[in-house]
């Protein structure tokens, strides 16, 4: 298909200056349920010596003191930088950025809310449903009729 | 977009460009002896084209860059969903099979989707559609162009500019000299190319799976994949289908096929593209996928394809690769070529300048209006404009928005040229306010809900009779 994006991520400005000005981190946007997470280390400092990639890993604060992991990733000199979605995070929730097997803590977020709450997002899956099948039916009978009356 | 090392070699990388290069103008020269000069040979390879060449058209204009390249990352970044999220997009072939078969049959003569649009809407509507396709067609040429330079130059090393550059001109030149017929023929060749090698590297990419591992390997390093009820992959299982609507519903690109085919060929035609195209993006979405159980690290999720084939099968894999990407892109940029050409002849020129089609006139237009958009397009490649990208994701609720006027206006005569111009207008300002204030995943879908609604009201309130023997006019 044609519109939906071309191959090559590019961050915005702004996050680029984000990421760059507070080394590793996370910028963490999340509702109930969904979030997303850019998150990078400005290469010079990081990829010196014989850094070549490193893995980072993010886990969520539990209430009951405990750690769940969600996202692992590998990041190298060429990438410093990954776009992708998480589920499962609440307004408030805190969430580690962990230095690979070391576990040192890179960086602590707190979840904010960005993106429309759970109830919103089924409502438009519900409204997408209702779309698709009025709009086969809209052809569907279309068809029919035109059929009918040419014949 | 670079890998640490190019999977390719650069001299292999020029010789097959040279030699794909010369093989499809060639053969898109050969195949333009038969279009005449005529408007209708030009552009419409004669209005005749058969059942196997029209279904391989319309499966490989749509099998893009972005369908080998983007339906890995959607997997990887939002699991399951996202990988069928990207497979809807089919649904646009689909639907567009009735429709297509209704189109020749309400406008046997007619050229462009603008004709359709100007003789049911009149020409306040006419124009606001004519702004958002050209937008469109030109945003989605010059990604075209532009993954072409950044995906050759990822895969081999070889510098952005000659890569887009060559790209270009190839589909330029046969475009040029053959019209409908080169870009229909070479479509054919190219889509049996794409499906065979991302077959073979599918099944090898099935057999080296280790589905236990790679069940694993997400448990533990990416959960939320394995999670459906993730909203944002919801979500965007709705608003690619409808972005993916709006883009087939409207564009040039599948009317220009509707009017080439007969009635029931065209039926035919789309459907089976639909049926062909369905399991592409899955299968690329099942690549990416695979990664994880492979130990591929995957830095750019937009080369995970690439990235898993020249794992997978060495230099041959890479090879596939680059094989897959140039016909890809090759069978978007002809087509997009020769169908906003035709816009740009029949909807500007004649339509809004009064440039007659006459027959001693129409060889320099159409051959001037395809090297002009060809050049316009290589410029604002060079420029290699970030800005330009957004503008073809900012596209998603303008091209929902014209999904409602399209349809009921094609199978209701109630529908009435002042509510499809207020539902564009609505849909697509209320779908791009959600696209900025919420995120791209909602925006077709808002666009598309808002445009119906408005359309609905409009006509239950102003109906009017539209007579459909006044198509035929086109």
């Amino acid at each position: 298909m044609g519109g939906l994006g071309l191959v090559g991520f590019t961050p915005s400005a702004e996050a680029i200056s984000f990421l760059n000005d507070r080394g590793p981190s996370a910028v963490l946007e999340a509702p109930e349920g969904h979030a997303r997470l850019l998150w990078g280390r400005e290469p010079s400092k990081i990829w010196e010596g014989e850094n070549k990639s490193l893995q980072v890993n993010l886990v969520l604060q539990l209430e009951n003191g405990g750690q769940e992991l969600f996202h692992s990733s590998r990041l190298s000199k060429e990438t410093p930088i990954e776009e992708f979605f998480v589920s499962g995070l609440r307004e408030g929730d805190s969430v580690f950025m962990l230095l690979g097997p070391s576990g040192q803590v890179l960086d602590r977020l707190t979840v904010r809310t960005q993106y429309p709450k759970l109830q919103f997002v089924f409502g438009l899956v519900v409204l997408g449903t209702v779309l698709l099948v009025f709009l086969v039916a809209v052809i569907w009978r279309g068809e029919v009729e035109g059929r009918s009356s040419s014949s | 977009m670079k890998v640490e090392a190019p999977l390719l070699d650069v001299s292999t990388a020029v010789a097959l460009l040279v030699i794909f290069s010369l093989a499809w103008v060639a053969y898109g020269y050969w195949l333009g002896r038969k279009s005449q000069g005529t408007p209708d040979g030009v552009m419409l390879a004669g209005r005749n084209v058969g059942l196997a060449l029209g279904t391989a058209t319309a499966m490989a204009t749509w099998v893009t860059s972005n369908t080998v390249m983007l339906a890995p990352k959607f997997a990887i970044q939002m699991g399951v969903w996202g990988l069928l999220a990207y497979s809807t997009a089919s649904f646009g072939l689909f639907l567009f099979a009735p429709m297509a078969a209704r189109i020749k049959t309400l406008m046997p003569k007619g050229y462009t989707s603008g004709d359709f649009i100007r003789l049911r809407y009149g020409r306040p509507t006419w124009y606001l559609f004519l702004v958002i396709s050209l937008i469109y067609s030109l945003a989605w040429l010059v990604s075209m162009g532009m993954a072409g330079g950044i995906v050759l130059e990822a895969l081999s090393g070889l510098p952005y500019q000659v890569g887009m550059t060559v790209i270009l001109t190839v589909c330029v030149i046969y475009t040029l000299f053959g019209g409908l017929y080169a870009v229909i023929g070479t479509d054919f060749v190219q889509s049996i190319i794409i499906l065979l090698l991302l077959l073979v590297v599918g099944l090898v990419a099935v057999i080296h799976t280790d589905y236990s591992l790679m069940h694993q390997t997400l448990i533990a390093q990416r959960p939320m994949l394995l999670d459906v009820l993730m909203p944002v992959a919801l979500l965007s299982l709705f608003n690619n289908m409808f972005f993916g609507l709006g883009e087939v519903f409207h564009n040039n690109v599948w009317w220009s096929r509707a009017y080439a085919m007969s009635p029931q060929v065209a039926q035919k035609a789309f459907t089976r593209a639909g049926f062909l195209w369905l399991p592409i993006p899955i299968l690329a979405g099942f690549i990416g996928l695979s990664a994880f159980s492979a130990g591929i690290p995957i830095g750019d999720p937009d080369m995970t394809g690439p990235l898993v084939a020249g794992t997978l099968l060495g230099k041959t894999g890479a090879l596939f690769a680059f094989l897959v990407v140039f016909a890809s892109l090759a069978s978007s940029i002809d087509s997009l070529l020769a169908s906003t050409s035709d816009l740009l002849i029949e909807d500007v020129g004649e339509g809004i300048l009064g440039i007659r089609k006459s027959p001693e006139y129409f060889y320099l237009m159409s051959k001037g209006t395809v090297l002009g958009l060809g050049l316009v397009v290589w410029l604002l490649c060079s420029m290699r404009m970030a800005d330009l990208i957004q503008v073809l994701f900012l596209s998603g609720p303008f091209v929902a928005s014209l999904i409602w006027p399209v349809v009921c206006g094609l199978y209701w005569p109630q529908v009435s040229g002042r509510a499809a111009f207020w539902a564009i207008i609505t849909g697509s300002g209320l779908g791009l306010y959600t696209y900025f204030e919420i995120g791209w995943f909602v925006a077709s879908l808002i666009a598309a809900v808002t445009s119906l609604a408005v359309l609905l009201t409009l006509t239950k309130y102003f109906p009017t009779q539209f007579v459909w023997a006044r198509l035929k006019e086109g």
